[in-house]
């Protein structure tokens, strides 16, 4: 990575819509590291990330804005403080159909609290029509309990405005650094 | 020192008056305090005409009108020695045009003072007041400042819109209750109407059988119809909001004007006037956002003491965030 470049981190559980997401956004087709799932994932996908997605954002003067989703299952959680470092904020997508989404939303708040703290997130919830539950309620209910202020939209991952609205979001809150 | 410009409406409708109302607050923060005068012999610096109005065409052929005349009308008005805006106008339109038009003509300006010789000179009027923090229920002439009015004062209201449309409005828990559908209570969004306060009895009768639904399904539609940039509930420009949630933005209403403004409040909170300076919003806009976060409880303004505006860095990385927001074809400054 060249020292101008810099990187927006795409983090969530299993099946959230990073890849998705990243895909939206990115120049070349997203090089992911999806393998067969082999363990409870299997429910949700066939295949997952096991290491990351990649795609990147070639702005005009040549500078690189590189898109990261970070594995979605907790055991490599060991390669997310590799991925944060120089990033520029993090999107976090949260998948309304899982059994928990405000549990899954508070264990990557944690997980990623120094980066959170010293740039910027933004919260997409997906897959929101196949939860019958108000599911951004409940997200902004847990993020008032916890006493963090985070953007939050229901968002599809597969859409270009979804991901674009995300990111506006993101560039927003970076923007109002004192 | 502060000046007083006396400005006199001539057969304004009632959404322009409630736009002069708005520039009138927002020019005194300009160093020009506003007097709004009804009568064409009570000296006015500038006229504010309606140049499709009877009334207002009258005026500009009258033979004594006033110095700085502003014609407002659908099509450009040419002739008069007027200044002409557009229908509908704006606050941030006719704002700028006021403060240019007086700042270029005080040598007629200050020839009406002299003519008002051993007339009573106006004597400065009290400085407006920038809120209206004592909104009444006959005051209200829409959704959204019933909505405002529900919610700051924790009242139940009725609102009528037209064709006998009624809302029933619970400012305690900000809930509304209505039997219409989804296009008619859009269409009540965007109408004129009246709010009557309800006791508790009446209000739990008029409610039996109908669904509580959230002040969030209906205030976006509102306030782009009404309040029409006023600010209430004692909020001024210089006071700094905090945001306490982040508000629900519904797809259909979405203005990427207020979802940025609102990503900037998360991270810092900052007054209206710092807001505007930092995000070239117009403070129509921004204030508009500000009266859907009072309604939905999400916003408050506070207090604080006299501060240069601050200008926003956006970290080290502000030239970065613009060439993305270019890249991605976001809008404004980023």
């Amino acid at each position: 990575m060249a020292a101008a470049d810099s990187k927006i981190i795409f983090a969530g559980p299993v099946g959230s819509g990073k890849t998705s997401a990243i895909s939206c956004l990115s120049d070349i087709p997203v090089v992911s590291t999806d393998v067969d799932a082999s363990d409870e994932t299997k429910a949700r996908k066939d295949t997952t990330t096991v290491a990351m997605d990649y795609g990147f954002l070639s702005l005009e003067d040549g500078t690189l804005v590189h898109l990261y989703g970070t594995p979605g299952q907790d055991r490599f959680d060991f390669m997310w403080q590799i991925l944060t470092e120089g990033g520029l904020g993090l999107v976090l997508l949260i998948d309304a159909a899982r059994p928990d989404p405000a549990a899954d939303m508070l264990f990557y708040l944690d997980a990623f609290e120094k980066f959170i703290a010293e740039t910027g997130a933004v919260i997409g919830i997906s897959r929101v029509d196949l939860s019958e539950r108000d599911i951004y309620g409940l997200l902004q209910q847990s993020l008032i309990e916890r006493g963090q202020l985070l953007p939050m939209f229901e968002v599809d991952a597969r859409k270009d405005e979804d991901v674009n609205l995300l990111v506006q979001t993101l560039l927003a809150v970076l923007s109002a650094e004192v | 020192m502060k000046q007083v410009a006396r400005i006199l409406p001539v057969g304004l409708e009632q959404q322009e008056r409630t736009i002069l109302g708005v520039v009138v607050n927002l020019l005194s923060a300009f160093d020009l305090d506003v007097e709004v005068v009804d009568d064409a012999s009570e000296a006015p610096h500038i006229a504010l005409v309606n140049g499709e109005a009877s009334v207002g065409m009258e005026y500009l052929h009258s033979p004594d009108t006033a110095p700085v005349k502003i014609v407002i009308s659908a099509t450009p008005l040419s002739g008069y020695g007027a200044h002409s805006l557009s229908k509908p106008v704006r606050v941030q339109a006719l704002k700028d045009a006021i403060f240019e038009l007086w700042t270029q003509n005080q040598e007629s300006i200050q020839q009406v003072e002299k003519n008002l010789g051993s007339r009573s000179k106006a004597k400065p009027q009290p400085r407006p007041a920038k809120t209206e923090a004592g909104l009444r229920a006959e005051q209200v002439q829409d959704l959204m400042l019933a909505l405002l009015l529900a919610r700051s004062q924790q009242k139940h209201l009725l609102f009528s819109g037209q064709a006998g449309h009624g809302v029933l409005l619970d400012g305690l828990h900000g809930q509304y209750y209505s039997g219409l559908s989804g296009e008619a209570m859009e269409a009540v969004c965007q109408q004129q109407g009246q709010a009557q306060a309800l006791g508790p009895g009446p209000f739990m009768s008029a409610i039996e059988g109908l669904e509580a639904k959230p002040f969030n399904d209906i205030a976006w539609s509102a306030a782009r119809f009404g309040a029409a940039g006023r600010l209430y509930d004692g909020a001024e420009l210089d006071h700094t909001l905090v945001m306490k949630a982040f508000p629900r933005f519904p797809r259909r209403h979405l203005r990427p004007e207020h979802t940025r403004v609102a990503a900037m409040l998360t991270k810092t909170p900052m007054s209206l006037r710092e807001l505007e300076a930092n995000s070239g919003i117009a403070m129509d806009v921004l204030i508009e956002f500000y009266n859907i976060g009072v309604v939905l409880d999400v916003l408050q303004a506070k207090p604080t003491e006299q501060r240069e505006i601050r200008k926003l860095s956006g970290g080290k990385r502000g030239g970065l965030l613009a060439k993305i927001a270019k890249r991605l074809k976001i809008g404004g400054n980023t």
